[in-house]
């Protein structure tokens, strides 16, 4: 049987919110170690990937590895009906057809249970290289959500600039352009704030808008993002989940078209 | 505009195709008829351009025969009647006709009223989407049966009975305009045109005309029965695709040579999608690049790949038997 316990349903909550724009169904892989999921957008442009770590859970249990084919703007309505302060509880039994959540009030007068059919996906195990990047940029996650916002409003397209002076967004479209520049900041105790670029080589890379669009929705998750980039390899913008785990997504940059063929 | 087509039958199978449904109500074949022709003869194509030979099917009543419905094979073109010299060298592009000025163009409206009416008989056409770069093919084709394979070659009549007729791939059939043209040492050589008219908004997203395709079988009986049907009854029959009786899918650049007649004419292709594509490939290849999951994967489908390899050579070491 399988049942993981968080009591901060809040978590939950605010991961279904970083992963519904861009996925549709994911399998989610259970195990000892934990809840893992890895999924690529339609457009197979995006890969997610959200690794919650069973020492993260108030409650863990995992006889058998299983794997889960959910629905993910079902999972996302249910937890909906969760409220914030709720302890959730995920069970499934050994080779299941459903998975049930339990919401639990914080004095334990309203318990709600939600029972979601799985549905059958294919597996697609997607190996993600291990890469040494030119550029790990770490930035305050509003920051970022903010400059992605704003510049997609210049163009489709954003280009990310990273030098040791610190880190260029930009955006070019019918209207004009848009230049956003951060400092690296000076060793300050506000962790939370600071822009801190480790560069080997500088690197410029450019990416759709869209996609950048909706892994800011993890911004709630964490405080900082890191984004780890090399040349023609994909962009990685990373959140971390309080103690638990992690969000990745990964992104691959814009070529031209020449360049495709 | 239409300026390219290709026709995957054989003469046999053509006959089936084009037959017709007699007064007993038994399904006939077309008979084939082609003379000298300038040694043109037909031949099965998948790139079929101007000044190629193309199958039309005529009235009997043209050819002194019995027969309701006659197949010809006609350079694809109309020589013009006043030409004189090498057929192939007057310099005119007469491969299509406007609907809108047939009836007053000098060179069409002769034969027209002498009810020169033909049906270009294809298994598709193709034109080009020239707003992208480089421009892109597409092959348009009449909707087929389920588990009629179109790209491949028809030589097989025996999907044709007296009781039903012909149940294997359907052609597109194009109203056309044909003409016999008379050399200087006195061959006759039969030429002839496809009408096209203004697209409508079926075919509309790809270029401004389209040939005029009959759609039934009444349409085609009405505009071969010059007799009975006059030129003016006869030019309501044609009338734009619907969603219906027209299909197509993109295909390879290689049919933008007109001298490539292999079959990856006629291929389907995966169009990438504009923006993305590059993107996604880039994504594709590197997580397929290191990472031991990937490569179990891969080596699968190596296996697979294998293996498919291994067929193809036995189909050519027999192929190379029978050569």
């Amino acid at each position: 049987m399988f049942e993981a316990r968080l009591v901060q349903s809040v978590i939950l909550k605010k991961v279904l919110e970083a992963i519904k724009d861009l996925l549709t169904e994911a399998t989610f892989e259970c195990s000892d170690c934990g809840i893992q999921l890895q999924a690529m957008d339609n457009a197979h442009v995006s890969l997610v990937s959200l690794n919650l770590r069973s020492d993260g859970f108030d409650k863990y249990r995992c006889d058998r590895n299983l794997s889960m084919g959910m629905s993910v703007p079902c999972m996302s309505k249910i937890l909906r009906c969760a409220s914030s302060e709720d302890t959730v509880t995920l069970r499934a039994w050994d080779n299941p057809d459903t998975i049930v959540f339990v919401f639990e009030s914080p004095n334990r007068d309203k318990i709600s249970e939600y029972e979601m059919k799985l549905i059958n996906l294919d597996q697609e195990h997607l190996g993600i290289p291990e890469t040494l990047y030119s550029c790990v940029v770490k930035m305050p996650s509003q920051e970022f959500a903010r400059i992605c916002r704003d510049l997609s409003q210049f163009g489709d397209a954003m280009t990310i600039a990273c030098s040791k002076e610190g880190i260029k967004f930009s955006a070019a479209g019918d209207y004009g352009t848009a230049n956003v520049k951060l400092a690296q900041t000076a060793e300050t105790e506000n962790q939370e704030e600071a822009v801190v670029v480790e560069m080997k080589e500088p690197v410029k890379l450019t990416f759709s808008c869209r996609y950048l669009n909706s892994f800011v929705k993890a911004t709630p998750l964490c405080a900082q993002v890191q984004l780890s980039m090399s040349a023609e390899v994909p962009l990685v913008c990373e959140y971390q989940i309080g103690e638990i785990g992690h969000i990745r997504y990964y992104l691959a940059p814009k070529i031209d078209d020449e360049e495709e063929n | 505009m239409c300026g390219r087509t290709a026709c995957t039958l054989d003469a046999e199978t053509l006959k089936c195709v084009c037959g017709y449904k007699d007064a007993t109500g038994r399904y006939r074949k077309a008979e084939w008829q082609s003379r000298e022709n300038a040694g043109r003869d037909y031949q099965l194509s998948y790139n079929i351009a101007p000044t190629d030979v193309i199958a039309c099917v005529v009235a009997g009543e043209h050819f002194d025969t019995e027969q309701e419905r006659v197949l010809y094979p006609m350079i694809w073109g109309m020589i013009p009647p006043y030409h004189k010299g090498d057929y192939r060298k007057h310099n005119l592009s007469t491969h299509n006709c406007r609907v809108e000025g047939m009836r007053s163009s000098k060179l069409y409206s002769t034969p027209l009223n002498k009810g020169f009416r033909c049906v270009v008989v294809c298994t598709g056409y193709f034109e080009w989407e020239k707003t992208k770069e480089p421009k892109q093919p597409y092959f348009f084709h009449a909707p087929q049966r389920e588990g009629v394979n179109l790209t491949e070659i028809h030589k097989d009549s025996s999907k044709w009975t007296e009781k039903n007729g012909w149940e294997g791939v359907q052609l597109l059939k194009l109203a056309g305009i044909f003409n016999a043209w008379k050399s200087d040492d006195g061959h006759i050589i039969y030429s002839c045109t496809i009408i096209t008219m203004e697209a409508n908004k079926v075919v509309s997203w790809m270029h401004k005309r389209c040939p005029a395709i009959l759609q039934t079988e009444d349409d085609v009986s009405a505009w071969l029965d010059f007799k009975r049907v006059p030129l003016s009854d006869a030019v309501q029959l044609l009338r734009g695709p619907t969603e219906d009786t027209l299909k197509w899918y993109p295909v390879g650049t290689a049919v933008n040579n007109s001298r490539y007649k292999d079959e990856d004419c006629i291929q389907p292709i995966k169009l990438k999608e504009k923006k993305e594509s590059g993107a996604a490939g880039l994504m594709a290849s590197w997580l397929n690049s290191s990472s031991q999951t990937a490569s179990k994967r891969r080596s699968t489908d190596d296996v697979e790949g294998g293996e498919r390899t291994g067929k193809s050579e036995v189909k050519r070491a027999k192929k190379d038997q029978r050569g």
